[in-house]
Formats: C-alpha cells, structure tokens, sequence
C-alpha cells in the first residue's frame, strides 16, 4: 500500500497563466541550529536555539509539467530542501 | 570519542550510534552520501553503523534529529526525528518519535515499564521508497527490573552499565503482535543515555 507522503513544502494556491503555464505559489521553511559544534550544545535539547527562515514564494511550471516534482527539484537546487 | 549508543537486536549485528563530530560520524555520512546524495548531516546528532531488521529484510543505517526536526515532520508530541536508510533496497525513510505516557500508551509493555515514546517510519516525498511501513509501531520504555523485561520478551537481553532502555516493534495490522526487541546500552552518560528525564522536562514544560 501506498502511503499519504508528507511534502517538505506547502502549496497555496496554483494559476493557469494566460501562456498555459501553472503558476504555484507556495511556502517552505528551513530552521537552522544556532552553534553547531557538539561543544555549543547543551545536552539539554530544550536549550537548542535554532533560526527559522521562511520562504513564500512563486514558480512558474511548464503546461503539463509534474508540479509537486518541478517544485521539488527547484527547491533542492535552491538548497531549501535536502 | 566512540559509540554512544549500542543497540541490540537478536535478528541483527550490534549498532553503535556515532556522533556528530567524530571521524566515525564523517565516514559514515560520506559513505550514506556516496550512495543516497546529499543529506542534511548538520542537523543530525548522530549516525549509526547498518544493522540488519528481519520486518524489513534489510540493512539499515540510522541517523538522529533531536534538535533541529524538520518543519514538515513537525506535530504534536514529536520528541525527536530520524532519517533510516535501507541500503540494500536504497530506500529512504523518515521516523518520527511521538512522546507517550503511561496514560496514553496502548501498546503492550511489562507491568512495571515505563513508556516513552512511539517511533515509526514515514514516507517523504521525493526520497526512494513508497510503501507505507507505518503500521510497524516501536514502543521505547525504560524498567529498573531488567528481569522482568527479558521474561516478558523471552530472551536475554544486554545490559548497560549505566543506563538501559528497551524497544519494542508491533505490527499494528497484525493485531500488535510483536515482531521485534531492542536493548538500547549504555556504559557512561552521553546524549542519549537520560531519555526518560529528557522526555518528562518536556512533558512537564507542556
């Protein structure tokens, strides 16, 4: 069976631009640990302080294209997800 | 430094955890990138050495996230995350680990354990593998009587010098029948090793 995959991106809402491309406006998030030496950490992971950065966005897929695999490959060589 | 963690499982070899920061740490990142590309290792506390898993007929290698979670792993009670590589089917999967308490926890477990968390496997979109392994739920628990956990398990288990936690694999479609026991050792404290006051400062600061 199959499961319901998670996505490490969010898809708000998506257009039909006038040249047939989908337009996909979306939102992703990337949270970094702040002093990532294992001496800057406190074993105590409720003293973790980390760094969000949030990203709403726009992209442009191609008529026909596979927009969940468009967004995904834009998104891994833009570095938000790994 | 060397492991900080070793788990055993009777159906596999032992797995030591590395962690970051270590040469060992290094080598097996380089060696799960070579075969799976990049992976975000800086947010990882630490990776295993393989371990092979009868429910999944597979080596496995293990990776830990309890700092910095993926936001879209995130949900109520998540206590830390997981990154599990299959190297003989070249699956990618991730594992959530949900806080449980004795109040909530359904799953079986000896009279006097207490329960800690329920991990399992997640599919995420774009990493190799599509089935839904979900219905295999791990149930870690911490017991003061080693003995009664190896009655209840029916087999020996390994014990810490330190520390010692235990895990068990269920088969939620299987009417839980349990599939799977893990002995969790440790000889010294280490990141791991105060699971139980971990998981009950986070309970208490809910």
């Amino acid at each position: 069976m199959v499961q319901d995959m998670l996505k490490p991106f969010k898809i708000i809402k998506i257009v039909e631009e006038d040249d047939g491309v989908q337009g996909v406006f979306f939102e992703v998030s990337k949270r970094e640990i702040i002093g990532s030496s294992a001496s800057e950490l406190s074993a105590d992971l409720t003293k973790t302080k980390t760094r969000v950065t949030n990203m709403a966005s726009y992209v442009g897929v191609p008529a026909g294209g596979d927009i969940d695999l468009y967004l995904l490959n834009y998104l891994k060589e833009t570095g938000w997800v790994l | 430094m060397g492991a900080i963690e070793r788990m055993y499982s009777k159906d596999g070899d032992l797995r030591s955890h590395f962690p970051k920061g270590t040469l060992e740490f290094e080598e097996k990142v380089a060696e799960i990138e070579e075969q799976f590309g990049d992976q975000p290792a800086n947010d990882w506390a630490s990776i295993s050495s393989p371990q092979w898993n009868s429910i999944y007929q597979d080596d496995i290698v293990s990776t830990i996230v309890n700092r910095n979670i993926p936001w879209y792993l995130r949900q109520e009670g998540i206590f830390a995350a997981g990154r599990k590589f299959f190297l003989r089917n070249s699956w990618v999967y991730d594992k959530i680990y949900l806080i449980t308490t004795q109040e909530d926890c359904s799953l079986p477990r000896p009279v006097n354990a207490t329960p800690l968390a329920i991990g399992y496997l997640v599919s995420v979109y774009g990493q190799p593998g599509e089935d839904d392994l979900s219905r295999y739920k791990c149930l870690y628990f911490a017991c003061d009587n080693h003995s009664e956990v190896e009655e209840w398990a029916g087999e020996v288990l390994p014990k810490g010098g330190y520390k010692t936690f235990y895990a068990a694999t269920f088969d939620e479609d299987a009417d839980f029948t349990r599939l799977r026991m893990k002995s969790y050792v440790y000889d010294s404290p280490g990141i791991y090793s105060d699971l139980e006051t971990q998981i009950a400062t986070i309970i208490a600061e809910r």
